[in-house]
C-alpha cells in the first residue's frame, strides 16, 4: 500500500480514538478498583505512536509504507486487546 | 474550498484565538454580509458577532487581508468570554472560559461564494492543566512513591486523551476522563485556582 498525507492524518485519528477508549477504559477500572497495568502500557504505547505520527508528513520521508502499516498492525492489536480486557 | 477555522485556548483561560485556515480562491474585494461565531457550552449556545471585527471580512482577498481574520496566515481574532452571549444577552463569564467541552462554529456569507461554515469541538483545560502543575513531586530518591509517580503520569496521559476526546467530538468520554482527573487532583487535596 502507497501511503498517502490523508491516510496518515486518517492514522493519527484512529490512534486518537483508540486512546480515547483506552483512556475511558482506565476511568472505569480505577472506580472498580480493578488493575490497570496493562491499559496504561497500552495507552503510553498509543500515545508514542501517535505523538510520532501527528507532525510526520509523506514527504518527510521519516517513515516508509511499511513502518505504517507496522503501526497500523499495532494499532489494531491495541484495540483487540482492549476488547478482551473488557470481556467482549 | 471550505471554511476551517482552528481554535487555540490561552493558558490563562481569559480568550481563545480563533485561525481562519480555509484556503481561499484567488478574487479580490469579497463582501462578507454576515459573520456569526457560536459557542455551545453546557447545553447553551452563546453568539458573537464577529462582522465588524474581522481584519479581513469585507476586503477579502484584497491587497491587505490574505483570510478572514487578517493581513498575515497567522493572524487570528481573540474572543473573548464576554464577547459571547446567551439568547438572554447574559454573557458566558466576566473573566474566562471555565474548563469543559466546547463546539464552536463560524457562519460566514460572502457575496461570492454564499454561506460557509466550520464546526471545531475542543476541550478546554487551562485550569486544569495549572492545577496539575501542583502535584506534589516524588523527589525523595531514598523513599520514591513508585506508585504515585505512575498515577502522576497516568494524569498527564489522561489529559492528553482529554484533549483527544475533545477534538473527536466525544463529549461523553471527555467528560469521563476529566471527572477521573478531578478525582486524582481532589485526592491531593489540590483546589481550583480561579473557578469556584
Amino acid at each position: 500500500m502507497q501511503w498517502t498525507q490523508n491516510d496518515v492524518d486518517n492514522l493519527v485519528l484512529v490512534g486518537k480514538d483508540v486512546g480515547v477508549h483506552l483512556a475511558e477504559s482506565i476511568c472505569n477500572k480505577m472506580d472498580l478498583g480493578k488493575t490497570i497495568n496493562r491499559d496504561i502500557e497500552y495507552l503510553y504505547l498509543l500515545s508514542n505512536i501517535v505523538f510520532a505520527l501527528e507532525k510526520v508528513t509523506v514527504t518527510s520521508a521519516v517513515y516508509e509504507d511499511a513502518n505504517y502499516s507496522y503501526l497500523v498492525e499495532i494499532i489494531n492489536r491495541i484495540e483487540i486487546q482492549r476488547n478482551r480486557f473488557r470481556g467482549i | 474550498m471550505a471554511l476551517t477555522i482552528f481554535v487555540v485556548e490561552a493558558d490563562d483561560a481569559s480568550s481563545f484565538k480563533l485561525y481562519d485556515y480555509t484556503v481561499w480562491p484567488a478574487y479580490d474585494h469579497d463582501d462578507a454580509t454576515s459573520a456569526v461565531l457560536s459557542v455551545l457550552y453546557n447545553g447553551i449556545t452563546y453568539t458573537h458577532n464577529v462582522l465588524a471585527h474581522l481584519g479581513g471580512c469585507s476586503t477579502l482577498g484584497g491587497a491587505t487581508s490574505v483570510n478572514l481574520v487578517g493581513t498575515s496566515v497567522n493572524s487570528y481574532y481573540t474572543v473573548l468570554p464576554s464577547d459571547l452571549l446567551d439568547s438572554n444577552l447574559v454573557a458566558l463569564n466576566a473573566t474566562y472560559f471555565p474548563d469543559g467541552y466546547y463546539e464552536i462554529t463560524l457562519a460566514v456569507t460572502t457575496t461570492s461564494l454564499g454561506a460557509e461554515t466550520d464546526t471545531v469541538s475542543q476541550g478546554f483545560l487551562s485550569e486544569s492543566y495549572l492545577m496539575a502543575s501542583q502535584l506534589p513531586l516524588q523527589i525523595d530518591i531514598d523513599n520514591f512513591n513508585y506508585e504515585e509517580n505512575r498515577i502522576q503520569f497516568l494524569c498527564m496521559a489522561l489529559y492528553q486523551s482529554a484533549k483527544w476526546a475533545g477534538e473527536l467530538g466525544r463529549e461523553t468520554s471527555f467528560i469521563t476522563i476529566t471527572d477521573k482527573i478531578d478525582d486524582i487532583l481532589d485526592a491531593r487535596d489540590i483546589s481550583s485556582i480561579w473557578s469556584v
